[in-house]
């Protein structure tokens, strides 16, 4: 098996590392840890069940279930970016700013998070928030998203199951402003996350009631289901 | 027809192939066009999706084991984890190494790559009694996660050097690359590792900036060869195999990578791809060659000369003409890691010189200069590898061997270089390697016989301390890794800035080369990111 050179892209950018979920890091983890000590572990307050998503500059963008957004630093040190007042159950998804010279870290474009008050929301990186959509309000969002902006930037799309069993694309118009795209009824709680085609162009999404649906990403169109 | 019950988040390979799991404790796998390809059984308990592991394989964890499932739908092995509920997908590095995470609070990590003997776990931590989340990896390669009473831990390496070099230190007479880890010359002996273990000699191992690569030489077969492996040994793979540019008695020696961005994990300009330089004999001199990375390896296209690979770069003809003069052999290449230099030797048999010579894009354009004097080469000495040039950092200073001392020159100006030289005068100091930090030089120091490793560092770098003395350790690479905590200013090296004060034309202060760190870091973390210069 050739040893492949490719770019780092985020270091962990959502749930799972990407939108197709590989789990899959670009950099070797340590050789021999230990649980790091003071400043570690950071506090919060609540329950943290979703992974941490991080950006090149290592920090982690994590949410809890009192409904805070936090950004921690790689030195240990964190504030709440974003009080959602209700829970965050999953990892955040990020997605770059725009590119940058060679040696500087590309920033945080956005942080995309859903809540159990059924919003999805797009936060920069300090937190402002950009938009905010529900597709059904207070039918929790215990999915995490996936987020995905094509090559060369451009409008991002995001995906994110709800607990109704709807599926939703939703498509940005400007960093500020996100419409519903389409959406996908299936008949069990969607808790599990989107994943997406390495190209984005079709979704991927497993329910409690043991299908696998298959979608485009752009149309919502149903491409097949087993 | 549905698949068992409560299939979890799937995962999609780059060809389009979806693998998911369900409750039942199948692992599928499904086409681009929804057909199934294959079911396998892994047991009971199956409550998290599957991750892509390297080779194709996916790893999913099932009844208190972890699967590797191969393409073909065949479980490759098994390995039983430690007693948690394993309820997350779990997380691989770019070695393989697979981490997962319990609910009882563990974090274990296991070793999926080809070749592993005995247990597959490599390490295992628990840093909560709660449940935790996935693990998030960052791009120092540390790992993250949280937990139900809220808080977020980090696990990693202590702070220190990482050195590759060659040595026989486990079975005499037979070079292989070791992994040491050092901090300012102390050694851990605890964390030396024994890289690879072929019965051939492995040596003069090099590190890509990124950590992600490792390349030695070995005389494998019938002639030394280039070599690319991770940085544990895994998944070695000749890059000058017999056929395309290379025949089968061709020797390839010293590797060095070009830099890369540490950041993007791109190829720093002006270079357009990943490559590794090798010193070939295949066109009957010894010349460098690079190998592009990027490329299928034995590809002939995936070769080119020094003279096409500069004109790539933009180099003009009249410096292009003088790279490879006729009869000049070549040997070792340095690339400085801002990616603007690439310094190398030269030598002549007819006239029994060598010079260090550097290839500079600097702001007025491509320069070619000789680095220090020129010095006797021995034509009769096949190998001669004693005057390997090294860049600092920040790429301003490159150390190389001028006869019994390590001469330091600051390529832009013309000030006379600061020479430091082991203690005994009859020892010589070979193959410098430059910390990440700035703050140490590494060499092998001959005393007499065998080299041993030793650290130079302190004002102008004339403290020497000796690293090993097991006899016959040369070589040695420096690789970024997780740098440790600056010493106290009671004992602060000076050696980054190898002279009395050095000050830069138009700078008022003092030259210092410093890493960017955020100052509420408790600890140095990671590999540079960037360097001030002044």
């Amino acid at each position: 098996m050739p040893i492949t050179i490719t770019g780092f892209r985020l270091p962990w950018a959502m749930r799972n590392h990407d939108v197709n979920a590989s789990s899959r890091a670009s950099i070797p983890g340590p050789a021999d840890p230990s649980v790091l000590p003071a400043p570690w572990p950071f506090q919060a307050q609540g329950e943290i069940r979703g992974a941490p998503a991080i950006d090149y500059a290592g920090n982690l963008y994590v949410g809890t279930t009192a409904g805070q957004l936090y950004r921690v630093a790689p030195s240990g040190t964190g504030e709440v970016v974003y009080a959602a007042q209700a829970p965050i159950t999953t990892s955040p998804a990020l997605v770059e700013a725009a590119a940058v010279g060679e040696g500087e870290p590309p920033g945080v474009g956005a942080v995309y998070f859903g809540g159990d008050d059924g919003f999805l929301r797009c936060v920069d990186r300090d937190g402002s928030l950009l938009w905010a959509l529900t597709p059904a309000q207070g039918v929790p969002l215990r999915s995490s998203p996936a987020a995905y902006r094509g090559p060369g930037g451009g409008l991002t799309s995001v995906y994110i199951g709800c607990d109704d069993g709807r599926l939703f694309a939703v498509t940005e118009s400007s960093p500020m402003s996100a419409a519903m795209q389409w959406e996908y009824a299936t008949a069990a709680p969607l808790r599990t996350s989107p994943v997406l085609s390495v190209d984005g162009g079709s979704v991927h999404v497993a329910t409690a009631d043991g299908y696998l649906h298959v979608l485009d990403a752009a149309t919502g169109q149903l491409r097949y289901s087993r | 027809m549905s698949f068992g019950p409560s299939v979890h988040t799937p995962a999609v390979d780059y060809d389009g192939t979806v693998y998911v799991t369900d409750e039942g404790g199948f692992l599928h796998a499904v086409d681009r066009v929804g057909q199934l390809l294959w079911s396998v059984h892994l047991g009971v308990d199956l409550y998290a999706g599957p991750a892509l592991g390297l080779d194709g394989t996916t790893l999913v964890t099932a009844g208190g084991m972890l699967f590797a499932v191969s393409t073909a739908g065949t479980v490759q092995w098994s390995e039983p984890l430690p007693a948690d509920r394993f309820v997350h997908e779990p997380a691989v590095d770019s070695n393989g190494v697979c981490v997962v995470t319990g609910s009882g609070g563990t974090v274990t990590g296991i070793m999926t790559d080809a070749g592993v003997a005995g247990t597959r776990v490599i390490w295992q931590v628990r840093p909560s009694p709660g449940r935790l989340t996935a693990a998030s990896m960052d791009g120092h390669g540390r790992i993250y996660v949280g937990d139900s009473a809220g808080a977020l831990h980090a696990i990693d390496d202590a702070p220190a050097f990482q050195l590759f070099a060659q040595s026989d230190m486990q079975q005499a007479g037979n070079l292989d690359v070791y992994s040491l880890r050092e901090s300012y010359g102390i050694l851990d002996p605890a964390r030396t590792v024994r890289v690879t273990r072929a019965s051939s000699a492995d040596r003069q191992p090099a590190t890509s900036l990124d950590r992600r690569v490792i390349g030695y030489v070995s005389h494998r077969v019938t002639s030394d060869d280039t070599m690319v492996a991770t940085p544990r040994g895994t998944r070695e793979e000749v890059m000058t195999p017999p056929g395309g540019a290379f025949s089968a008695t061709s020797d390839e020696t010293s590797p060095a990578f070009t830099p890369i961005d540490d950041l993007l994990g791109t190829p720093k300009s002006p270079h357009l791809n990943e490559y590794v330089a090798v010193t070939s004999n295949e066109s009957g001199l010894r010349r460098l060659v690079f190998v592009d990375l990027a490329q299928p390896v034995g590809s002939p296209t995936a070769v080119r000369p020094f003279t096409p690979w500069a004109a790539a770069l933009g180099v003009p003809p009249a410096l292009l003409s003088q790279l490879e003069p006729a009869a000049v052999e070549q040997s070792h290449a340095a690339f400085s890691p801002d990616g603007r230099k690439v310094a190398w030797r030269a030598a002549d048999p007819s006239s029994a010189s060598g010079q260090v010579w550097l290839l500079w894009l600097s702001s007025s354009g491509w320069q070619l200069v000789p680095v220090g004097p020129s010095y006797p080469y021995n034509p009769e000495n096949p190998s001669p590898v004693s005057d390997e040039p090294c860049f600092s950092p920040d790429s301003r200073w490159i150390a190389v061997r001028q006869g019994l001392s390590l001469a330091i020159y600051d390529v832009a100006s013309a000030s006379p270089p600061v020479f430091t030289k082991p203690p005994q005068t009859a020892d010589e100091p070979f193959h410098p390697s430059w910390s990440p930090d700035g703050t140490e030089i590494a060499i092998g120091v001959r005393r007499g016989g065998p080299r041993d490793l030793h650290i130079a560092s302190g004002t102008g770098f004339a403290t020497y301390v000796e690293l090993t003395g097991t006899g016959d350790s040369d070589e040695p690479s420096y690789d970024s890794f997780k740098m440790p905590p600056p010493r106290s200013s009671a004992s602060a090296p000076t050696g980054r800035c190898p002279t009395r004060p050095w000050r830069c034309a138009g700078a008022a202060s003092t030259c210092s080369t410093r890493r960017t760190t955020p100052s509420s870091s408790p600890t140095h973390y990671g590999p540079p990111r960037s360097w001030r210069r002044c």
